[in-house]
């Protein structure tokens, strides 16, 4: 689960370099630190895998709300547009954060499957002796 | 998988404590995890405390998330947002009067700009107690205030408070976000970090005050201060300043030239505010709360103040229609001179006789035990050969209602119609000035009057003691307005050749497909039935559709005149036009006098119809609410006499209306 919530940091933060330096000098929109907001969830993660590789789970529970945060902001940034049917998906910003919303999904849905799963096996036959040890499944 | 989290990284020191005690005395085999040993109670407690505490903190973060993610998208949007535009104020038009005498500036609001040593401290302290108690804290937009305006609001039931800063009301105002949608509401704030983000607060407050509108056509702190106290800004006490600031809400109802009641009162909350916030003592509240604030209003100046915004707000609607309508549309008016065919003194005695009458009018309203309030009038007078509007006063007080009932409102014209009918059974030759027509009692319901029975005529001549005299000639049941023989004769020509002739002559609102057209039942306006009368003048043909600009000319000199309408295809030929005129003429009391009034079957509206060789003029009089003025209350009493004060006082003093530039052959 570490590794997956590397991959997906590292995804989201090459989106935010993209957003930052190239709608600048695609002239789709200002070259902002808003642009590079993608970049920002990606940058939380990464710092939650650095957390995780010392506490384990407040390291993927900081992934998995940069997680929450980066799919719902997403969403809401593409919902007006949305509503007023004026989403472009030839438009690259448009395509970006459509990215990083489904980078962030996935990686919610993927947490969410490897939580519940392998507790459920848990249940079914006896853990090891040791208590304080967490399965390697559970991200957080 | 929300409750995971939860799970602590290492057992803290009460379980450890659990686990050994657990597995001190009698460690089974099967010891199982320490969660495994924890009591039934403890672990539906833990359960129970990642339900209640750790799903809604997700859900918080999500929604937040969310809502962060809308802010990102207004946020984005308003980049494109020209941030000059704050200050930039339109200089907007130079407005002048056929008579070349300034009336003011279009698309400024005539504006007094000001500067920030213009603005006294005391005034700052009042409007941020009235609008924004924490102006000087916020990015732009205030979410504590937000909650505590939503907060108050509920408890009062009402809206009390408004949640919008200073820099958000000026965001709507300089990008025209008027609208109370979310939509707009999010641009807005958006709108309002970009301006915080560009000028500082004192800044902001200036533009704030040069634009903002207080009420009775006084645009900017400078143009309020004068026109209500006759003040500079820096001049204004306290309580003036309170009263200002109180107004700024709803300024067209707050305004002390209208509801010198509702502007004390929110004068008052100001001043409670300002003390609230620490602004004044107990002391100086009572103190200001005693105090009588004075607006300078006589009659007259408001009634001329009134009529140069009027003017000014119809000129400006006029070139603006006409400078969209160029190949290259003009939309900014700076620097552009307006010559107008307006007469401004003629069109201030206008209002003035206006006022007067209506005043008689209320007299004889309370006389007859029908209610005095909301009785209005209007008057338009046109030049016969041009259409240029010299006169056009559309309501008693401007002030307390910029309702234009002169352009704006519709109404029936009743017996007001009737030389169109004539002339329409003229043109088809079927009849002649002296072709008999029958004057005799007439069913109402065959002209579609009526779920009533009766008899048309009972009111016909305008004269309650009506008399039938049997067949006539038709110019003499036009000259006395005879109901009934019209109503026959219209019924004999058709609805169809008078709708024709009417809609020829200029009324662009259509008359109703029923007979009862015939006898001036469908609504019409003012401008335009004057507009139609000037056929009768004019040999037939209208004169070209009404307007009070005559020319235009660009920062550079160069003519941009509005377009002219070519000549109107005549309505009815010369002839027709002189026996119609003719029979008009006689129904005047004064060898010169030429016209016709109308009212309509409930007293609801007085009309008057007149011209000369130069001028056509009309008049109405009636209720907004329209319902009836009192019994009796024919045009030939009201309307008339108003128009003939009217036109006959400053006649001598008034130029002919000069032929534009762009006229000139």
């Amino acid at each position: 689960m570490r590794i997956f919530t590397l991959i997906c940091s590292l995804l989201l933060i090459a989106l935010g370099a993209a957003g930052f330096y190239g709608w600048g000098i695609e002239g789709d929109g200002p070259q902002t630190l808003v642009s590079a907001i993608p970049g920002g969830f990606g940058a939380l993660m990464l710092f939650g895998v650095l957390v995780a590789l010392l506490l384990r789970r407040t390291g993927l529970q900081i992934a998995l709300l940069a997680a929450i945060a980066g799919a719902f902001s997403g969403l809401g940034r593409l919902t007006p547009d949305y509503l007023e049917e004026a989403l472009d998906w030839k438009n690259n910003p448009t395509n970006l954060i459509a990215a990083m919303s489904a980078i962030c999904l996935l990686y919610l849905v993927v947490s969410a499957v490897n939580g519940v799963l392998p507790k459920r096996a848990r249940r079914e036959k006896p853990e090891p002796e040791r208590a304080d040890e967490t399965p390697e499944s559970i991200p957080c | 998988m929300e409750e995971k989290p939860t799970e602590p990284d290492l057992p803290d020191e009460k379980e450890k404590a659990e686990l050994v005690a657990s597995s001190d005395p009698a460690p089974s085999p099967e010891v199982p995890p320490a969660a495994k040993s924890r009591p039934l109670w403890r672990r539906i407690l833990v359960v129970f405390l990642k339900i209640v505490f750790l799903t809604p903190f997700y859900l918080v973060v999500a929604l937040a998330a969310f809502g962060g993610g809308v802010g990102w998208h207004y946020f984005e949007a308003s980049a494109d947002l020209d941030l000059t535009e704050v200050e930039r104020l339109e200089v907007g038009a130079l407005v002048r009067d056929v008579n070349g005498r300034e009336i003011g500036r279009a698309g400024t609001m005539s504006r007094l700009l000001i500067t920030r040593d213009d603005i006294p401290i005391h005034f700052v302290d009042a409007l941020i107690a009235a609008e924004d108690q924490r102006f000087y804290l916020h990015p732009g937009f205030d979410p504590v205030g937000s909650v505590r305006a939503a907060w108050v609001n509920y408890r009062a039931d009402a809206i009390r408070e408004g949640a919008s800063t200073l820099t958000q009301q000026l965001a709507r105002d300089v990008y025209r976000l008027a609208g109370k949608d979310a939509d707009r509401k999010l641009a807005e704030i958006a709108a309002a970090v970009r301006i915080e983000d560009r000028y500082t607060k004192d800044e902001i407050l200036v533009h704030y005050l040069n634009r903002i509108y207080f009420g009775s056509g006084f645009y900017g702190l400078g143009s309020a201060a004068s026109g209500y106290f006759g003040k500079t800004p820096q001049q204004l006490t306290v309580d003036e300043a309170a009263l200002l600031c109180g107004l700024i809400p709803s300024p067209s109802r707050y305004s002390p030239l209208v509801s010198e009641k509702l502007a004390l009162e929110n004068r008052d909350q100001t001043l409670r505010r300002m003390q609230q916030i620490g602004k004044l003592t107990e002391a100086q509240l009572a103190t200001f709360l005693a105090t009588e604030t004075v607006v300078a209003k006589s009659r007259e100046h408001l009634i001329n103040r009134g009529q140069v915004n009027y003017l000014l707000a119809r000129v400006e609607r006029e070139l603006r229609a006409s400078l969209m309508k160029r190949p290259v549309p003009i939309k900014s008016l700076a620097g552009l001179i307006v010559e107008t065919s307006i007469d401004l003194e003629r069109q201030q005695n206008a209002a003035r006789s206006i006022d007067r009458h209506l005043e008689e009018i209320r007299k004889k309203a309370a006389a007859a035990g029908t209610s005095t309030e909301d009785i209005e009038a209007a008057f338009v007078m046109i030049e016969n050969r041009t259409g240029r509007i010299i006169v056009s006063v559309g309501s008693r007080d401007f002030h307390k209602s910029e309702y234009d009932r002169a352009i704006e409102m519709t109404r029936p014209p009743g017996s007001a119609l009737f030389p169109f009918v004539y002339a329409a059974a003229y043109e088809k030759g079927a009849f002649k000035p002296d072709s008999p027509v029958f004057d005799a009692p007439f069913d109402n319901r065959e002209m579609g009057l009526g779920s009533i029975g009766g008899i048309l005529g009972e009111w016909s001549t305008e004269n309650p003691a009506n008399r039938w005299e049997g067949p006539i000639p038709a110019s003499q049941a036009l000259r006395f307005s005879k109901n009934a023989p019209t109503a026959r004769l219209g019924l004999q020509v058709g609805l169809g050749p008078v709708r024709e002739l009417v809609a020829a002559a200029g009324i662009e609102s259509a008359l109703d497909e029923a007979p009862g057209s015939i006898l001036g039942n469908s609504e019409v306006n003012l401008t335009e039935m004057t507009l139609a009368y000037t056929t009768f003048p004019n040999g037939g043909t209208r004169a070209p559709l009404p307007g009070m600009i005559r020319e235009v000319r660009d920062t550079s000199g160069k003519l941009i005149s509005p377009s002219l309408e070519l000549k109107p295809d005549p309505a009815m030929s010369a002839i027709t036009a002189q026996a119609v005129s003719e029979s008009l003429t006689a129904a005047g009391e004064g060898a010169k006098e030429t016209g016709k009034s109308g009212t309509t079957s409930a007293f609801t509206d007085a009309w008057y119809f007149g011209f000369d060789d130069d001028h056509t003029w009309g008049t109405w009089v009636g209720r907004d609410s329209f319902t009836p003025l009192f019994p009796l209350a024919f045009g030939g009493a009201l309307a008339k006499p108003l128009a003939a004060e009217i036109v006959a006082e400053p006649t001598a003093n008034t130029p002919a209306v000069p032929v534009a530039a762009s006229e000139k052959p």
